[in-house]
Order: C-alpha cells, then structure tokens, then sequence
C-alpha cells in the first residue's frame, strides 16, 4: 500500500443537513462522518430519500452543511465562499451523473475538451490527455461522435473521462448505471471501479443495486440521514 | 476547439436560421425605413441642409415658414455689418412647374445671390452662373427628362426664361428637384406666378448669414434679432421649418425606434426559451464548476450571433432594392446611419438576452442530483 493511500482525501465530520423548517423538516444528513482514501471506491447505498444525493451535494461544494466539516484534498469545503465553490468543483471535483449529462451538440472529445477548459488546463495538455482517456476507456474511433450517437454505455464511459480529464480529488457518481441495463452497467461500474484504482482519486458512488455495490472497496449504507459503515466482500483485501 | 456557443449556434443551425430569419425582417423593416426616411429628409430639406449658411433669417410673422416669410433685400446690408457675421446673402423659394423640353416638370425654384452664403459653390457639371443674370444650375435629376446644358425652362405662368449653364446634386426642396437662379430672376417668376405678392423694392424670403470665425452663434442670432425684430432660425431648425418635414421626419423616427424594441422582445423570447429548454444542461454544467457568468456570455453570444446575420442580410437586401428602384425614388442609406441602426439591434438583442442569461445565476445546480 502506497504512502499516498494512507492519506484521507475526502473527510465528512458531524455533517447535517436539513431541509424545510418546523413540522416539514427533514434532516437530510445527521451527524454524517465519512472518510475515503485515494484511490478507494466508497459505495453509498440506501433507500430514496436517505440522504445519498445530499452527502454527494455537499462533498461536491453544491449545498452548505448546517453543520460540521467537509474536507476534499486538503480544502476546507465548508469554509470555501460562493465564488470558489464553482473553481473548487471545476478543478477538485470529477461529477458522474445518472444519465451522463453530455453536451448534447459537442463531441465526445469535445465534451471532455469543455471540461478541461473550466478547469483552465492548457489546450495542448487537455488534448492529449482527452486522447488518452478516451483510448483507455475503450472509445477510440468515436471521438468525433456526438452523444446521440454513442450507445447509452459509451455515453457513461464519455461522462467517466470527462470526471477524469482533471485529476480530480474525489469523484462523484450519482447512480452513473441507472439509465443502463444490468450487464452494461456492471461493465460500467467496473471500469470506474478500476479508474478510481488506477488514477487513485477518491471515489463515492450512490447505487441502489447490490451487485455495483459489490464492485466497490467499502459499502456505507445511508438510513434516516444517519451513515452506517458496512463490511463487504473486499473488506478483507489489500484495499 | 472552438468556443461551445459557437458550435452550438452552428450545429443547432435550424434554431439559428429561425430567429435570424425573423430578426433579418424587423431589421430589413427598419433599415428600408431608415432609408426611406434618409431619402425623403434629404429631399425634403437638402437644398437647406446643403448651405454654407449657419443661420436663416426669417421676418417675424412669417412663424418661421419660408413661404410666409418676406424681407426686403436692403436688410442684408444691415445684417452683414453687425460684429460676429461674416457674409450675408439673400434666398428666396417658389414650387412651380417649369416647361422643359419635353413636357413639364415640378420643381423648386430657388433664388439666390450668387457667391453668397445659401448659393450652390460648386457644380458636378457645367459652371455656375453669372451674377443678376437668368443662367440656372438645375438638379441633375433632370437630365432624364431631357434638360442639357444650354437648354431653356420656362414657367407658364411668366417670368425670364432661365437658360442652364450646369448640374448640380443633392440639393432639393419639397422633394422636388431644384432649379437654382438669381434672386432677381426669382423675383419676376415669384411676381408672375404669384401677383398678389409683387412689392415695390426687392424682396426676399429670407437672409442667409455665414458667422466669422469664433462668433457665438447666439449672440450673432440676438444682435440679428434686435436690428430686424426677425425670426433667427439655426440651419436645422430652418430644415425643420419646410413644410411636413418635421412631421415627417418625426413619424418615421418613430416606426423606426419601434423595430429595435420589437427586436429586443424577440431576443429575450428567444433566450427565455433557451434557457428554460436547457435548464438541466446548464445545471450540469455549472455542477461540473461553469461559472454562471460564463454560461450567461454563452447565451449573449447566441443572441448576437442571430443578429449580427440578420444585420448584415437586412442591409444587402436594403441595398439591392435600393438598386433597383427608380432615380427619382427618395431613398438613400448612408453608412452612418445603417451603421447606427446595426449598432442598435445589436444592443438590442444583448438587452433582450440579458434577462434570461441572468436567470442562469439563478438555476440550483445542486438539482441535477436531486433524481437519485
């Protein structure tokens, strides 16, 4: 095990959240505390409404925390003002979203190109790397293809190197095989399983389905807003 | 790569065509009328608007009409010797019609004293007449109806037969062409087509004055004021005093400031619907770090793009009609003003983008997780 891998890249400690006041309050978050490695594939399960998306939100500088701290890669999220939450999440954050979420009018390298851009890469380095990425994760040849071209599979791989074109902290996959039937999205998840290990960012990923789940390092399961840490089949491994 | 908007705006191109297409009507509207109203502005008022003379002056119950207007010729001399003016001359105006050589034609007969301020200096061809005599510049307009250099006009009602001795252009009144005469061969057509107005000493309309260098037009206009009891009207307002220019001009003004706010309307449609239609995309985007500030240029790009496209047709099409409709047509589109006029929609269509592109800074991007 790597030196870097016993570092804590994401840290979420006494986080609440709640939305609505008096009778239709809902605490979203309770006093959440999570903590991942580089390099480590956090499954988040539980039922709708269990505060998934919230942990995921708050971790990726989208929503404020009533409570507690959120630190990603060294930077204090929760003390970070408005104007830099967007800069935090375009350099710091790689997103995957349910269903992909692609430019609809730009092309798969073109996508990642964006991306890349918000980050403010140069446009020399963003090439190649777009390149690689898109080389490693199996879509050479459909570069030039715009998402409506691309099968729904090839579209989350897209939507995967565009999380990953720059080197984010920690990446965020908000139910990213939903859209996909069983086999494409354990193809998916493995590959983004084997990218987070391969590029050690820190990943959390929001999945109903036990068999993703299953992929991942270590499974928290999110019940009433309260995070549960649970064994899985991996416990046991070097991760 | 280039920038998104721009390869949005060219692969969502039916979009694009759409509003350009509609943008291009307004603007065409707009710009025929610009230079419809150039063209009857110039018309109406250029054989004033033209003159060297800063300030017109008119006798005080003429309530600033040319025709009303009646000063005797002896009143330049007084004028010219007060502090501040430089030359005075006389001109005096009579719509008539005029038997060419092939038929009859309305015009403009306007007199002048030749070398004096309010008198052409210049002519596109010919030379200019001598002084007193019945030598004429006439519009060039004329040509077409067979008038040369040499040729004789002649008014039915009476007066001297007005000999041409050479073109001029852009000078005319009333929209009708100009016949520029002396102020004394004026005088005997004005006395034959209009006996009631004969006098006894020689008349003029009004006075024409050229202030000296450094003079303050508004002293020079009190002093002229106080010696004559006149009517002292600036060159522009002089324009203005010519029969249905002002309401003319005012109303085509209004139907042309009335486009850029049709324009504004349909732009900020336009982008309304755009940013609703992409409301989850945009929010992906700014979830994925876009700065809201950043995607509102986006969309204040796609605005322009339409209406810059639009601008650019609506003048070509402006031009080629202009190209084809007859000479005498009164339309001209100056540079400037289609210059103007572009400059204004294209403000326009920012300031109907701006709202939508606004509500961007509004979109919650923390909703694109909400489906999980």
């Amino acid at each position: 095990m790597s030196a870097r891998r016993e570092e804590i890249a994401v840290l979420l400690d006494g986080v609440s959240k709640t939305y609505g006041r008096g009778r239709t309050a809902v605490n979203a978050l309770r006093d959440a505390g999570l903590q991942v490695r580089p390099g480590e594939l956090v499954a988040i399960t539980g039922p709708s409404g269990s505060g998934k998306s919230t942990l995921l939100a708050i971790t990726g500088g989208l929503l404020t925390p009533d409570a507690g701290t959120v630190r990603v890669g060294g930077i204090d999220v929760t003390a970070l003002p408005p104007r830099a939450r967007a800069a935090y999440r375009a350099t710091r954050v790689g997103f995957i979203f349910q269903s992909h979420g692609l430019v609809p009018f730009l092309t798969a390298r073109e996508n990642l190109l964006l991306m890349a851009s918000f980050a403010g890469i140069p446009r020399q380095a963003a090439r190649r790397r777009a390149d690689a990425l898109l080389n490693e994760l199996g879509l050479a040849g459909r570069e030039r293809d715009l998402p409506g071209r691309l099968s729904g599979g090839e579209q989350q791989r897209v939507a995967i190197a565009r999380a990953l074109i720059h080197q984010p902290a920690v990446l965020l996959a908000d139910e990213p095989t939903a859209s996909l039937d069983t086999e494409r999205g354990l193809a998916v998840a493995r590959l983004l399983a084997d990218e987070v290990h391969r590029t050690d960012v820190a990943g959390l990923l929001v999945t109903h389905d036990p068999r993703m789940a299953a992929l991942a390092d270590r499974t928290v399961h999110a019940a009433d807003g309260a995070l549960a840490q649970t064994t899985d089949a991996k416990a046991g491994s070097e991760r | 790569m280039l920038p998104w908007p721009v390869l949005e705006a060219w692969r969502r191109r039916g979009r694009l065509v759409a509003v350009s297409v509609t943008l291009t009507a307004l603007c065409a509207l707009a710009v025929i009328l610009t230079a419809l109203s150039s063209g009857l502005w110039s018309g109406a008022t250029s054989a004033i608007g033209g003159s060297s003379a800063q300030q017109f002056v008119f006798s005080p119950d003429s309530l600033g009409s040319f025709a009303r207007s009646n000063l005797p010729v002896a009143d330049a001399s007084r004028v010219a010797r007060l502090p501040g003016v430089a030359a005075v001359g006389a001109l005096g105006t009579l719509t008539t019609v005029m038997a060419l050589p092939h038929g009859t034609v309305d015009v403009a007969v306007i007199g002048t004293l030749p070398g004096r301020p309010g008198a052409p200096a210049s002519v596109v061809s010919g030379r200019l007449p001598g002084p007193g005599g019945d030598g004429a510049l006439v519009d060039g307009a004329l040509r077409a109806d067979g008038v040369g250099i040499g040729s004789l006009l002649r008014a039915p009602a009476g007066g001297p037969a007005l000999r041409v001795t050479g073109f001029i252009t852009g000078r005319q009144f009333e929209l009708l062409p100009t016949v520029w005469t002396s102020l004394a061969a004026w005088q005997q057509l004005t006395a034959a087509a209009q006996p009631e107005t004969r006098s006894a000493i020689p008349i003029t309309q009004v006075l024409t004055v050229q202030l000296a260098p450094g003079a303050q037009p508004g002293v020079v206009q009190r002093e002229i004021s106080g010696l004559l009891s006149a009517m002292v009207l600036t060159r522009g307002q002089a324009m203005l005093a010519i029969p249905g220019a002002a309401a003319m001009h005012s109303t085509i003004t209004e139907l042309i400031i009335a486009t850029p706010v049709v324009a504004v309307g349909v732009t900020a449609l336009f982008c309304a619907l755009y940013v609703t239609e992409r409301r989850g995309e945009l929010g992906r985007l700014r979830a994925l770090g876009a700065s809201a500030w950043r995607l509102a240029f986006g969309v204040l790009v796609q605005a322009w793009a339409p209406a810059a496209c639009a601008i650019v047709a609506a003048y070509l099409l402006a031009e080629a009609l202009i190209a084809l409709a007859p000479p005498a047509f009164p339309v001209a589109l100056p540079l400037p003003d289609a210059a103007g006029l572009g400059a204004l929609i294209a403000l326009a269509a920012a300031a109907g983008a701006l709202v939508p592109a606004a509500r961007i800074a509004r979109i919650d991007p923390a909703g694109t997780l909400e489906e999980a």
